[in-house]
């Protein structure tokens, strides 16, 4: 198990972009889960000068705008102890892709030395913070004995700890986790691609969702709040009832007074 | 860098979405092979090590890969096979037509380069009579339509289609008269698959030169491995006179132990077997003899026997007075090696990348346009295409949600979205081409907001204003610009309409200040 953080540490949120723009009440529950984690009264640090990670330039085929990105994402978000990040594509953007864009310019050392400080959000709980002595103490979350299916988003599987540690998160929290078919296989959304090809994201999309209502589950959720927004899109479009939480609204149910009295209502009602 | 003729992809793949029985056809077989390999992989507990060896030799053999051709076809010429270098597809063809010169009756076993280079129209052309022999080629012979699917050419074509196109070709009847014939009396796979053998086997007993791929070609043995399912490969090879022998100059390993590692992984990694049906070694019969030491020698170093069939095959093949052609098809490859799209030479064609692709099972083979399809074809195609002066590409590379699956099951370990990605910078830098001037802007514009993040504040807070506009109850069901996602989808939103992090102050430290305004007045 890597080793846990002290008290002194300083601990930054990247809100993602998409998140930052389209779900705030993520972006504060990723705030309070790392701050109740963190267990010594200090806060999560939300650097306003953020922005994106640069992912979409990157996946454009826009090399030069990405690796410009990175080196500000660098420069913003380096004098911090921990990085945590609530989506696994981010995550994966900022610990895998920042050292091969950097690799050969003067930052090569510098995003080595950052990849290690960054974490997806489930996995900094449990790997890094006291979230799960102190999980027990939470009261139960308002949703709590609901059937959850996890949606393992790509990037979460094949870029971070392939949603172990949410899945055990969950069922702390009080959920039930039911698995669903050809959970390894991919929503669709894609980023860029969801808007490109947008007749074979939403096939994609379908066939996702298919396999998770035959989970049984009334929620879905996910660490990405890009694949919940497409799926979630798709779902409301179709009228289907389920229900797409970030699962960090999901275990932030009840933690912090404020964030937990605001009723936080599915994505795309 | 690609020429200005584009494949329609957006067209394509439109149309095989709509198309249900493709769908349908499409879902069976992907399930299937998924498991199929799954399963042939849990039977091993070194599958890791079994890749890591497989791609150790493919990387081996791609990064010598001039040194050992040059082997390859000094050995080759040694045991009395004729080789013959084709730098582009029109060489050979020229070469194999002129192979077949004066023979009216061709049969080919299945062969993805022959698809390439466009071998069979050519020998029509040319007055030859080509008949398929693989099952799933000799279904889309007869239906004039191009493989779908690198090694189950016709796995898009459901049951009652083949039934119809039999019915029509094998009775010569109209297919109107097929289709209603097929309704009343559908018939069962085992019938079809008889029937075809039967007709295939008439074409193999006239047949005057055989023509197949080759899966590797082993340079110390200068031998060339080949592996079938249905036999007809080696009734290819040994029925006719004359054998010719097609294969990409990537298909050469250095030795049979690499060559070994690499069938350990192939079939497993394709169809989920442990091994093909057959696995064949083509040499001559007056180098038979000079390998019989060296298969003991094999077979004491691996305990594996892949070579003692095809000294029987060559030694039938001798009795005819048979010879043996090598046909080497460069056709752009020699430019990928050393390049940035050197590793895609590592492929070897197993199909597994296109089994797990979620976009190739929801569009099919047919929408890539060419014969390679799937996330190998995304890759391979633009760059082949621009050997070949075919029409760009360029827009595949681009039709990839990059969730990396098929880069998690490629046997050999290709970073088949590494490559993709660079496909799409090399296209961002084609400066010229209107087609991503969209892609441009958007870039400009996002690299702008990001250099100046109060800019990029103050533009979210207005555009989430604007999209307020459209919104009812948490979502947008319509939105001009944006219809390629609203057209399907609705677009949740953001109730507050305003950003986590707003434009003067953090909505979390907000948040944060009421709580203990709460807590110290409650």
């Amino acid at each position: 198990m890597a080793p846990r953080l002290q008290p002194s540490f300083r601990v930054s949120v990247l809100a993602t972009c998409l998140a930052d723009a389209f779900r705030p009440e993520l972006v504060y529950a990723t705030c309070a889960l790392v701050e109740y984690g963190l267990a010594n009264g200090s806060d999560a640090e939300l650097p306003r000068e953020q922005t994106c990670c640069g992912q979409p330039l990157y996946n454009s085929g826009d090399r030069d705008g990405a690796i410009a990105q990175a080196k500000r994402v660098i420069d913003l978000f380096e004098r911090y102890d921990a990085i945590v990040v609530p989506s696994g594509s981010c995550a994966g953007m900022l610990r895998l892709h920042y050292p091969s864009l950097l690799q050969d310019t003067p930052y090569a050392r510098r995003a080595d030395a950052f990849k290690e400080k960054v974490m997806e959000l489930t996995e900094f709980l449990v790997k890094k913070s006291y979230f799960l002595e102190r999980v027990k103490d939470l009261a139960p979350a308002s949703l709590a004995n609901s059937f959850v299916t996890w949606h393992d988003s790509c990037s979460c599987l094949r870029e971070n700890d392939g949603g172990a540690c949410a899945r055990g998160l969950l069922e702390r929290r009080g959920f039930t986790v039911r698995e669903s078919e050809n959970c390894e296989v991919c929503c669709g959304f894609g980023g860029k691609f969801s808007v490109a090809h947008g007749a074979i994201s939403t096939s994609m999309a379908d066939d996702k969702l298919a396999c998770l209502r035959a989970s049984g589950a009334s929620i879905v959720s996910s660490s990405d709040f890009g694949c919940l927004l497409h799926l979630a899109g798709r779902a409301r479009r179709r009228g289907l009832e389920l229900s797409f939480f970030h699962i960090a609204e999901l275990l932030a149910l009840g933690v912090g007074r404020a964030l937990g009295s605001q009723k936080i209502t599915p994505i795309g009602y | 860098m690609f020429s200005a003729r584009q494949h329609d992809f957006h067209a394509s793949s439109a149309a095989a979405l709509k198309d249900a029985a493709l769908r349908a056809a499409l879902s069976k077989a992907g399930v299937g092979f998924v498991g199929a390999r799954k399963r042939a992989f849990a039977d091993l507990e070194n599958s890791a090590s079994l890749r890591a060896r497989a791609r150790d030799a493919r990387v081996r053999a791609v990064d010598n890969m001039g040194d050992l051709l040059l082997q390859f076809e000094l050995n080759a010429r040694a045991r009395g096979i004729e080789v013959h270098w084709a730098e582009t597809a029109e060489q050979a063809r020229a070469i194999i037509i002129e192979l077949c010169r004066d023979k009216k009756h061709i049969i080919k076993g299945k062969s993805m380069v022959s698809e390439e280079i466009g071998l069979n129209a050519a020998l029509q052309r040319a007055g030859a009579n080509v008949t398929e022999t693989d099952l799933g080629e000799y279904i889309i012979q007869l239906a004039k339509e191009a493989p779908s699917h690198i090694i189950a050419p016709a796995v898009h074509k459901n049951r009652e289609e083949i039934d119809i196109l039999f019915r029509q070709h094998h009775e010569g009847i109209s297919e109107k008269q097929a289709t209603s014939d097929s309704l009343k009396h559908p018939r069962a796979s085992e019938v079809l698959v008889e029937e075809a053998r039967q007709k295939i086997r008439e074409r193999f007993l006239q047949a005057e030169v055989g023509i197949t791929g080759a899966n590797m070609l082993i340079a110390e043995r200068g031998a060339a491995l080949l592996l079938t399912n249905e036999g007809n490969g080696d009734l290819s090879a040994i029925m006719p006179r004359r054998h010719i022998m097609l294969a990409g100059i990537e298909r050469v390993v250095a030795d049979d132990l690499d060559a070994i590692a690499i069938l350990r992984v192939l079939a497993r990694s394709a169809t989920g077997q442990s091994l093909g049906t057959y696995v064949s070694l083509y040499g001559t019969r007056a180098s038979a003899e000079q390998d019989r030491g060296k298969d003991e020698e094999i077979d004491k170093n691996t305990g594996k026997n892949t070579g003692k069939n095809t000294d029987k095959n060559t030694d039938k093949n001798t009795d005819k007075n048979t010879d043996l052609h090598i046909v080497l098809l460069d056709n752009g490859r020699s430019q990928m090696h050393g390049s940035a799209w050197h590793d895609m030479l590592c492929c070897i064609r197993c199909g597994a990348c296109l089994n797990h692709c979620p976009v190739y099972s929801s569009i099919g083979g047919h929408a890539y346009g060419w014969v390679y399809s799937g996330p190998m074809g995304k890759v391979l195609t633009p760059l082949l295409a621009e050997a070949s002066a075919k029409p760009s590409f360029s827009t595949l590379a681009h039709a990839s949600s990059f969730c990396g699956r098929c880069v998690e099951v490629c046997p050999v370990g290709i970073p088949l979205t590494s490559l993709m990605r660079k496909l799409r910078e090399s296209d961002f830098r084609g400066f010229f081409q209107t087609k991503r001037l969209k892609t441009k802007i958007a870039c400009a514009t996002m690299r702008l907001l990001f250099a100046h993040p109060r800019m990029y504040r103050l533009a979210l807070c207005c555009l989430l204003w604007l999209l307020r506009l459209f919104a009812r109850r948490g979502h947008i069901s319509y939105l001009p610009l944006a219809s390629s996602w609203t057209s399907t989808r609705d677009l949740p939103i953001n109730r507050r309409a305003r950003p986590a992090i707003a434009l003067f102050t953090s909505g979390y430290a907000f948040c944060k200040q009421r709580r203990q305004v709460e807590t110290t007045s409650g």
